[in-house]
C-alpha cells in the first residue's frame, strides 16, 4: 500500500518536473526566437511590405517576381496544458496569442529575405494564411499542443530609391 | 516564366489570358520527422520538419502550375494563390492557382 502510493508521488513528481523543463525552456526558446526576429527585423526594415494590389512607388520596375514562406511554430507542451484552462473560463490564452505573432514575424521576415536576395526592395499584395498540417487529429482536439502554421506571399518588386 | 501574385506586371501588358493554371501536392514527413517534431513540442520552437514539409509542397505545386503554363503557351502567371487543405495527421495538400497569360513589354 505504502509502495504503491511512493510509486505515485514519483510519477506525480516526474510529470510535474517534465511540465517545468518544458515551461522554462519554453521561455527561453520563445525570448531567443523574439531576441532574432527583432535583429532580423531591424537588418530589413529597408524592405517596404504592403497588401495592395498595385505596386505603390514601382509602377514601372521590371523584374517583379512571386515570393513565399512558411513557419510552423509549437507553443511547448506547459503552456499547451495550461491553455486548456483557459478553455473552461474562456477570456484570451495570450501564449497562444503571442506563438502567433511570433509565427507571423518569422515568415515574414523571410519573405523580406527572399525579396533581399533577389536584389528587390519592396513587396506587395502581401497574403497571409494559416493551414493545417495535422489534419483531423487537431480537429478532434486530440492533439496535444498547440501548432501555429503560417503561409506567407506576396510579389517583390524594386521602388527607385 | 514570370510567377506574381498580383493582377498586372510592371513594365509589362497583358496581351492575351490563357485561363487558370494549378498544381497541387500532398506530401508527408517519414516518421523519424514526426517523432522530432513530437519531441520538439514538448519546449515549443520552431518544428522545422513541418517547415520544410510545407516549403516542399509549395515548390512542388508551383512547378506543377507553371508545366500547365508552359504548356499552353503562356510566359506568366498573373494572382497567383495557394491554399491549403488538412489531409490527415503529418501530411499536407498545397494547391497552388493562378491565370496564365502572355504578356508582351509596356503598359
Amino acid at each position: 500500500m505504502q509502495s504503491e502510493f511512493i510509486a505515485e508521488l514519483i510519477w506525480l513528481g516526474l510529470v510535474v518536473a517534465m511540465l517545468l523543463v518544458a515551461s522554462v525552456s519554453g521561455l527561453i526558446v520563445a525570448r531567443r526566437h523574439n531576441a532574432r526576429l527583432d535583429a532580423g527585423e531591424r537588418e530589413t526594415q529597408h524592405i517596404v511590405m504592403t497588401d495592395l494590389r498595385s505596386f505603390p512607388g514601382g509602377a514601372g520596375s521590371a523584374g517583379a517576381t512571386l515570393v513565399a514562406a512558411e513557419a510552423v511554430i509549437a507553443v511547448d507542451y506547459f503552456r499547451s496544458w495550461l491553455t486548456k484552462f483557459v478553455n473552461i473560463v474562456g477570456g484570451e490564452a495570450g501564449i497562444v496569442t503571442r506563438t502567433a505573432i511570433r509565427a507571423r514575424r518569422e515568415a515574414l521576415l523571410r519573405l523580406k529575405r527572399q525579396a533581399e536576395s533577389q536584389g528587390h526592395n519592396a513587396v506587395c499584395n502581401l497574403r497571409v494564411e494559416t493551414c493545417n498540417i495535422r489534419g483531423a487529429e487537431a480537429a478532434k482536439k486530440k492533439a496535444g499542443v498547440i501548432l501555429i502554421t503560417v503561409l506567407v506571399s506576396g510579389t517583390a518588386y524594386t521602388r527607385p530609391s | 516564366m514570370i510567377l506574381v501574385n498580383t493582377e498586372t506586371i510592371p513594365g509589362m501588358r497583358i496581351v492575351e489570358a490563357k485561363g487558370v493554371v494549378q498544381g497541387n501536392t500532398v506530401r508527408a514527413k517519414h516518421v523519424g520527422r514526426d517523432i522530432a517534431a513530437s519531441l520538439k513540442n514538448v519546449v515549443g520552437g520552431e518544428l522545422k520538419g513541418y517547415t520544410e514539409l510545407l516549403t516542399e509542397a509549395r515548390r512542388q505545386s508551383v512547378e506543377r502550375m507553371l508545366a500547365q503554363a508552359q504548356q499552353l503557351g503562356a510566359n506568366a502567371v498573373v494572382n497567383v494563390r495557394f491554399a491549403t487543405t488538412a489531409v490527415t495527421s503529418g501530411a499536407a495538400e498545397m494547391y497552388a492557382y493562378g491565370t496564365a497569360v502572355v504578356v508582351q513589354p509596356g503598359v
